[in-house]
């Protein structure tokens, strides 16, 4: 059966190469369209000095433990003060990206033309093969395939007698569209490339551009990095020596850390409520650590380990690598922030998740003792 | 940041280029797209081209990017006709272009004509007040003129908004230390050092920073950002060493008598001096004599 299909030349010439060519064409021209409907964009100040602004609170959360502490804490009062904190976005204020989407008819009318521009020749298009071009096989491919491709091939033809190695012109019209895209990169450059299944997959989503979304995000983004900047002030005063300089040689502050590490480690076994008693001590070791004076500082370790719960102690056991990206310890004065913070940001990273826990787990402990 | 290969592929280039072996088109794209600081040898071979019609005409549209940047490497040469006719060619096939304005306010920048061109400057960023490019020119132009508190205030203005580039910190940084004013300068150090870690250099300007201002807390920690220098360069910082050392010494003329970490603080800087000891036998042994009696010096004092 399949052998006795004989295609006439004529459609070869007729068909198949006109079909490609306006193929081509319209996707050059919708191109050149869209590059003139686009209303070049005047970014906004606030969306940029919102982006540099996690770029820096980023930078500071990745990098703090190669500054002094002091300044650190500084940077991080600056940053996520309640007050006049540049991270902190009041409750309710923070739209979600519909809202900011339907409160700004620039952005939806942007989204509307890039729409349009992509909609109305592709529907006229496929009017177009469908009106002149329905019904029959355009061309073969030389190799047989699987009955899996007739769907794919053999669009608007309702024949299974058909092999499926024979296109029909509709099919053809979509391999067309969704199989140009190199040739387009090809003539218009890498970038400009007009990516039809791209779009098709944004157009589902109600035409949700991640670039357009993108500043909306990152102001509830703001307040996940707030927590985050929060939680790493825990790693900082721990180690005010090592801190600093992430690498600071042997003879520095490391040699004389790792003896003092094991006793507490062992207090951990201990009962949990003389913990939290001297869980409030790190206040004043904090100020009195940057003298580099031993004993605050094995105080203040003891005081913040046994305040951890059961899943850190292996954690802890390793040599302080409190550099280390892993919060090893809540101080206590933070549990209390981030119980209530760390409610609302789903967003948070894997490292964290054991935050919830942890912080139940203490507070209790807490307020028995009050 | 330009990186090793990157330098090396430029300097091969040049190399080439200079000995009339072709490919100046291509440098030239390199150094534009490296950013690099050239503008000699851009003038140069960009001339070469640009003055060769058969050559000029075969670049096409690219033929107006390469006018604007020897446009600019003749304004850093002070060849000022030169980049007048480029300009003047520039504003014939694009009047209403904004980029060529940009290039006539730094004609008049280069000219010395202050006044009109900071007029114009202004102008251009009322229309977009988020031009970077503007921006640091005004800074560039205030520091030019020699007006560093001037220079001080755009860079902070700048910095309110594009609070994440590296390169402006650097510059405010280097403006304060010329100053002396090492608070604001550690602090823009400090930045630097956050947004790359990595970098050794900020590490020891920090430290340089720190241990000018002085005192036992800015010196240890200026001691630790030294020491993490030698770390992230192997120990091939000359400066870093002697920089332990100097804070060594320094640390021990302060805490006399109340230190506990004596013993480990000289270990290191034992360590430093016969670093230091080692490489200027290998590389400069007549100098050796001087280096001895410093680090005796530095010794008997602590």
């Amino acid at each position: 059966m399949a052998a006795d299909l004989v295609l006439d030349t004529a459609i070869r010439d007729w068909v198949l190469i006109p079909l490609s060519v306006v193929m081509v064409l319209i996707g050059v021209l919708r191109y050149f369209v869209s590059k003139l409907m686009r209303s070049n964009q005047v970014p906004d100040a606030k969306i940029i000095k919102e982006g540099q602004l996690i770029i820096r609170a980023r930078n500071l959360r990745a990098a703090a433990n190669f500054i002094p502490p002091k300044s650190f804490r500084a940077r991080r009062f600056y940053f996520s003060n309640e007050e006049n904190g540049l991270l902190i976005v009041p409750k309710g204020q923070a739209q979600n990206a519909q809202a900011q989407m339907f409160s700004d008819p620039n952005m939806a009318m942007d989204m509307m033309k890039k729409n349009l521009s992509m909609i109305i020749p592709q529907t006229l298009t496929f009017a177009w093969v469908n009106f002149f071009f329905s019904g029959f096989v355009a061309a073969k491919i030389p190799f047989p395939l699987t009955q899996r491709f007739r769907s794919m091939l053999q669009n608007g033809i309702d024949l299974s007698t058909v092999d499926v190695s024979y296109v029909s012109s509709r099919s053809w019209y979509f391999l067309n569209l969704f199989g140009l895209r190199g040739l387009f990169s090809l003539i218009l450059g890498e970038e400009n490339a007009m990516d039809d299944t791209q779009r098709m997959m944004q157009m589902s989503g109600f035409g949700f551009d991640p670039s357009k979304v993108a500043p909306a995000a990152t102001l509830q983004e703001n307040e996940a990095k707030t927590v985050e900047v929060i939680k790493t002030e825990e790693k900082t005063p721990e180690e005010p020596v090592a801190a600093a300089p992430a690498a600071v040689p042997e003879s520095e502050a490391a040699t004389t850390e790792e003896p003092k590490e094991t006793t507490p480690v062992e207090a951990e076994a201990e009962a949990e409520a003389p913990a939290a008693s001297e869980a409030e001590a790190p206040v004043p070791a904090e100020v009195e650590t940057k003298e580099v004076a031993e004993e605050p500082k094995a105080a203040e370790a003891e005081a913040e380990e046994p305040a951890a719960t059961e899943t850190e102690k292996t954690e802890a056991e390793e040599p302080k690598e409190v550099t280390a990206a892993e919060p090893v310890a809540a101080v206590a004065e933070e549990t209390k922030e981030e119980t209530t913070e760390s409610a609302e940001t789903p967003a948070a990273p894997p490292a964290e998740e054991e935050k919830p826990e942890e912080t139940t787990t203490d507070v209790p402990v807490e307020k028995t003792e009050e | 940041m330009v990186s090793k290969t990157e330098e090396t592929q430029l300097n091969r280039l040049e190399n080439q280029v200079d000995n009339g072996g072709g490919g100046a088109w291509e440098y030239l794209c390199l150094v534009r797209k490296l950013k690099v600081r050239r503008s000699e040898k851009v003038l140069k071979h960009g001339l070469s081209i640009l003055n060769d019609i058969k050559k000029r005409s075969s670049l096409g549209p690219d033929e107006w990017t390469l006018y604007e940047q020897v446009a600019i490497a003749a304004m850093d040469c002070q060849c000022l006709d030169v980049a007048k006719d480029c300009i003047r060619l520039l504003r014939k096939s694009f009047p209403e272009s904004k980029r060529v304005g940009r290039l006539e306010a730094m004609l008049l920048e280069a000219k010395g004509a202050w006044a009109e061109a900071e007029k114009a400057y202004s102008s251009f960023l009322e229309e977009n007040p988020l031009d970077q490019v503007i921006h640091k020119r005004r800074v560039a132009m205030a520091k030019a003129q020699g007006n560093i508190s001037g220079a001080i205030e755009w860079l902070n203005k700048y910095l309110e908004i594009f609070m994440a580039d590296h390169d402006a910190w650097r510059e405010l940084a280097e403006i304060y230390v010329s100053l002396q004013m090492y608070k604001q300068a550690a602090f823009c150090y400090e930045e630097l050092i956050l947004s790359q870690p990595t970098v050794p250099l900020h590490h020891l300007a920090y430290a340089d920073v720190l241990y000018t201002l002085g005192g036992l807390e800015n010196l240890q920690t200026a001691k630790k950002y030294y020491a993490s220098v030698i770390d992230l360069t192997g120990g091939k910082n000359i400066r870093a060493l002697f920089g332990i050392n100097l804070c060594t010494s320094a640390i021990g003329q302060l805490a006399k008598g109340r230190n506990k970490e004596d013993k480990e603080s000289s270990e290191l800087q034992s360590l430093a001096a016969t670093a230091l000891e080692k490489d200027y036998k290998q590389r400069a042994p007549d100098k050796l004599s001087l280096l001895t009696t410093a680090l005796k010096s530095l010794k008997v004092s602590s």
